[in-house]
């Protein structure tokens, strides 16, 4: 009676290995575990770290490349009252986005939008990583599916003239 | 070997395109909205309530509102004393408030932006002359109209739609000219 494959398989080898999933699983674990540590808050944030927090992502009209968390000009302080007053009023950070987008339009929200040429700065990454891995991917298929090299009958020949050629020249030394 | 070099000319090939496509993207992209445009124009004006600054002593009088119909043209001047381009424009401005109030057609309101009453007040008796000086009463109404940096100023229409905006000094001509294309006087 023949061996089934998968039984040759186990007896060439001396022990069993883990199944396929089991590393990419451990990752898949690890990786949500961290995000989810990751994204949690530390704690709930007080009023001014809101207040912050939502500032930091609406750009000071009249400074060079800063938003109205960190500049002391006069738009920015009424920008951080305008934020806390909203967030008071139980508004959300994205309904202030909007609020101020609606008054100076998009360029002041230093978070990119969804759609639009802003929308590449979401997808690209995305793309880069399933590009990224598809390529991995395909590199680890074909590395394990590579045969090995199998001489051809003129290597075959090279290599005997070359062992010929080395054993005369080494019985005829002196 | 020569499959490899396929790939890496074929990966370089697609960079380049999308590089190009980039370039073109961003070269015919439509440029930064000029100094004049503002999401106001055309839409009604945002609610305007505040104190009357007194120009006199500074202190501060009674509310101020602006209507909604207010069935003349409103030129709003957002303005503060340590700001000199204020300066520039402020006599034009009680130019255009004096002849518009005698005839009729239009006033001027002027919104204290980040400054002090006393110090509006004292700004206005040496360079203005205003009609309407007012403080925001409830916080929010220069963001509310899309103010940046004073001086800002935008005229309302008599049905309450903003016409246009100024950012900078603002001539009497300009105002006029805004008021003449839409058919007033």
């Amino acid at each position: 009676m023949a061996a089934s494959p998968r039984s040759r398989l186990a007896t060439s080898r001396p022990r069993e290995r883990a199944p396929w999933w089991l590393p990419w699983g451990a990752m898949a674990v690890v990786l949500a575990a961290a995000l989810a540590i990751g994204a949690r808050p530390r704690h709930d944030p007080s009023l001014d770290e809101r207040v912050d927090g939502v500032a930091q992502t609406i750009r000071c009209e009249i400074c060079v490349g800063e938003s109205v968390a960190t500049s002391d000009s006069p738009f920015a302080q009424q920008a951080r009252q305008q934020i806390r007053r909203q967030l008071v009023a139980g508004r959300s950070p994205s309904e202030i986005r909007a609020y101020f987008v609606d008054k100076y339009g998009n360029d002041i929200s230093l978070l990119p939008s969804g759609s639009g040429f802003d929308a590449l700065v979401w997808v690209l990454p995305v793309v880069v990583i399933v590009l990224g891995a598809g390529g991995l991917a395909l590199a680890f298929w074909r590395w394990r599916n590579q045969r090995p090299a199998v001489p051809s009958a003129e290597d075959e020949e090279l290599v005997e003239a070359t062992l010929a050629r080395r054993g005369e020249g080494s019985g005829g030394a002196p | 070997m020569r499959g490899r070099s396929r790939i890496v000319q074929a990966a370089a090939g697609a960079v380049a395109v999308i590089v190009i496509v980039l370039v073109i993207v961003l070269a015919v992209s439509k440029p930064p909205s000029d100094d004049s445009s503002s999401k106001l124009i055309g839409r009604p004006a945002p609610e305007l309530t505040g104190r009357a600054v007194t120009v006199e002593d500074g202190r501060l009088g009674g509310g101020y509102h602006l209507p909604s119909k207010p069935g003349r043209w409103v030129a709003v001047n957002f303005f503060a004393s340590w700001c000199v381009p204020c300066k520039t424009e402020a006599p034009d401005l009680r130019a255009w408030a004096q002849a518009h109030r005698e005839a009729g057609d239009g006033s001027l309101v002027q919104v204290v932006f980040g400054d002090e009453p006393g110090s509006a007040a004292r700004f206005l008796r040496h360079h203005g002359g205003a009609f309407w000086p007012v403080v925001d009463g409830r916080g929010g109404v220069a963001l509310d109209w899309g103010v940046s940096a004073p001086p800002e100023t935008y005229l309302v229409r008599p049905d309450g739609v903003v016409a246009r905006k100024w950012i900078g000094p603002v001539t009497r001509g300009q105002l006029d000219a805004v008021m003449s294309g839409a058919g007033a006087s």
